[in-house]
């Protein structure tokens, strides 16, 4: 055998010390920024949950007249970009990594506390939302799921009234559970839109439809109310058919 | 939950990473080697084949190009084999009598026969083949005999380019050339080439003496004639500088009808030399030969991985826009937040390895001595070349599954294709 085509071990074995090296460096450095997203993700959340607090303080301080001075639609928006990312996090390290389900947790809990808030203003205020309840789960146990969120993206994108609180079925929290058995959820995709359940897929047209007959009740029920007459300031507040969860 | 997706991403990575290493620590560590030994000072008398098939059109430049060569004229024997043309081939080749080539003439039977034929009449210690529609640069032929000095060495390859491109499947092809150029280099420094290129490789005529000439029942008698070599234990040499210039094949027909022969042809005589895949036959045997088979599998795998992939999300997202009625005015905007900039392991992987491939086509362009602006090219290469090799190479091997034959035909120059009979 020609020198050449002599195998030179000590070769084959530097190189496969530097691959190796060269790839865990590579691995760690994508587990480094997706920690770092993570971090993000659950800084966003924490700041969200000061926002809400604070916002129900505010409604607290404002008790003669806080519909004026409250605006819940940049907490909305919050919600909703920090959804994107925990969904982006989700697909990007897979639904069963723990940090991803543990922010999902924690995320589900804002999310209900918003949904409180809107209920509470919903009430009292003549600016009336709609609250739409999304339960799903994953691609392998609910098939049409994926398009469900779809359809819903583009009602909230075009109905800005219209305010969509989504929950990954199988989350484990007490808060999320009482939701689920109050409103007997027991499949995905469902949807609660204002407080009626619906156990199926629901297409663009019925999403929309169900939306109007829900504003349609509330400025009935608007119409119809009791006017008391506050004794604080001798300002007037409206109250109205209150649907208590 | 690891996916098989990422099993499959993260493996072609490692593969890729550690060839690209291999072989760049290879090349670094020959650097001495890069420059060509000098041509002995009593010139041998060389013959170089020019077999013509339907090529009235190409044949002249080619064997202008010779007879430009930088040697003497009376060391140089320039035979031209009309393999039963049906076009002016034969009356082209026979211009060049007066200048000394000989002119020989046979039925149509292939590239394989024209050869032999012609290894017949050849006088020179040293042979050589040029296609007819390739041209060869003045310097190329001294740049090459230099390696002979060494006896074990049976052939010396030389650097095969592409004229310059005129269309987009020619210009995918530039840095596919190139690429060969650095590979054969490195399997040069390996003692592992395991394709003599047609254009241009230099053979000692003796090789032929005693083992026989070309194989004509294959295809790829290039690439028969080097694994005959390698089983022999013969050295094959490269010259990355002696440049030879290849028309490169201009439609994607063309392409495909000759990739097709030449894959086929691989596994063809991979499958005839078999026992290479041995220690014995050194780094061909151990690492060359199976990483060639890894890199096709590898390549096949991730492209029909892609191709599922990209049909899955595409198919759901019509869905989705089919349920919305396709109304996207508030659903389209840019993500302009750095956060979805996927940083993942694989992107750092594939940001080392698009580092090394450039270095690669650096020190290509500077051992072959290429003048060339590539950037384009390269571009056009890295977003189409990886499907169509997976492509070429599940066709070829459905051939070879197949059993068909594959055999040369000769019809007019611009529909000259490889016909496959089942």
């Amino acid at each position: 055998m020609d020198k050449r085509q002599h195998v030179n071990k000590t070769q084959y074995i530097a190189v496969f010390a530097i691959t190796t090296l060269v790839f865990v460096a590579g691995i760690l450095l994508g587990n480094f920024f997706a920690g770092k997203k993570l971090s993000h993700i659950d800084r966003l959340g924490r700041e969200v949950k000061t926002d809400t607090a604070a916002i129900e303080i505010e409604y607290d301080i404002l008790a003669s007249d806080p519909c004026k001075a409250v605006n819940t639609t940049p907490l909305a928006n919050d919600l909703y970009a920090l959804a994107e990312k925990l969904d982006y996090m989700e697909n990007a390290l897979g639904e069963d990594n723990q940090d991803v389900r543990d922010l999902k947790n924690y995320y589900s809990i804002l999310e209900l506390r918003n949904w409180l808030l809107l209920k509470k203003t919903n009430y009292e205020c003549s600016d009336k939302k709609t609250l739409i309840l999304y339960f799903y789960s994953g691609k392998d146990s609910c098939k049409t799921c994926e398009e469900q969120g779809f359809i819903l993206t583009w009602v909230r994108k075009n109905y800005p009234n219209v305010y969509v609180y989504s929950f990954d079925y199988n989350i484990e929290n007490a808060a999320v559970k009482t939701i689920k058995d109050l409103y007997g959820i027991t499949t995905t995709p469902s949807l609660v839109i204002g407080d009626l359940t619906f156990d199926r897929f629901m297409s663009k047209n019925e999403i929309v439809d169900a939306v109007a007959d829900v504003e349609r009740d509330a400025q009935r029920k608007s119409a119809g109310k009791t006017n008391e007459t506050s004794a604080v300031n001798g300002e007037t507040r409206e109250t109205g058919y209150y649907t208590a969860p | 939950m690891i996916t098989f997706g990422e099993i499959l991403l993260y493996s072609v990575s490692y593969f890729g990473l550690f060839t690209s290493v291999f072989f760049l620590w290879t090349m670094l560590e020959n650097k001495r080697q890069w420059k060509n030994p000098s041509a002995p000072k009593v010139l041998p008398k060389v013959t170089v084949i020019v077999p013509a098939c339907n090529e009235e059109k190409t044949l002249a430049k080619t064997v202008r190009s010779l007879l430009s060569l930088n040697y003497p004229r009376n060391k140089l024997e320039i035979i031209i084999v009309d393999d039963g043309s049906v076009d002016n081939t034969l009356k082209a080749a026979k211009a060049f009598q007066k200048q000394g080539a000989i002119v020989l003439t046979k039925p149509n039977g292939g590239k394989g026969t024209a050869l032999n034929l012609a290894l017949k009449r050849a006088s020179g210690e040293f042979v050589g083949c040029l296609d007819a529609d390739s041209v060869v640069e003045p310097g190329a032929l001294r740049k090459m005999l230099g390696y002979f000095a060494d006896k074990n060495v049976a052939a010396v390859t030389p650097s095969l380019k592409c004229t310059k491109p005129r269309t987009v499947w020619q210009a995918i092809q530039v840095i596919e050339f190139l690429l060969g150029v650095y590979l054969r280099k490195v399997f040069a420094f390996l003692g592992a080439i395991h394709v003599t290129p047609g254009p241009f490789t230099i053979f000692r005529k003796s090789f032929f003496d005693k083992h026989g000439g070309y194989d004509t029942k294959t295809v790829t008698e290039d690439i028969e004639i080097s694994l005959r070599m390698q089983a022999n234990h013969c050295v094959i040499e490269n010259a990355a500088d002696a440049n030879v210039y290849a028309i490169p094949k201009p439609t994607f027909a063309t392409l495909y009808h000759q990739r097709i022969r030449w894959y086929r042809g691989f596994l063809d005589n991979v499958q005839k030399y078999k026992f290479l895949f041995s220690r014995k036959y050194g780094n061909l045997g151990v690492f060359i030969l199976p990483s060639a088979f890894i890199s096709v599998f590898f390549a096949i795998s991730v492209v029909i991985y892609v191709l599922y992939r990209f049909v899955d999300v595409n198919v759901q997202r019509f869905i989705n826009l089919y349920n919305v009625n396709f109304d996207v005015r508030k659903l389209i905007y840019l993500r302009t937040d750095p956060f979805y900039i996927d940083a993942n392991g694989l992107m750092f992987i594939g940001i080392v390895a698009l580092f090394l491939s450039i270095i690669i086509i650096y020190l290509t362009k500077i051992i072959s001595n290429e003048q060339e602006h590539i950037k384009w090219y390269y571009v056009l290469f890295m977003l189409f070349y990886l499907p169509l090799f997976a492509f070429w190479w599940v066709v070829a091997i459905f051939y070879k599954a197949r059993k068909g034959e594959i055999i040369w035909t000769g019809r007019k120059r611009d529909e000259k294709e490889e016909k496959y009979l089942f």
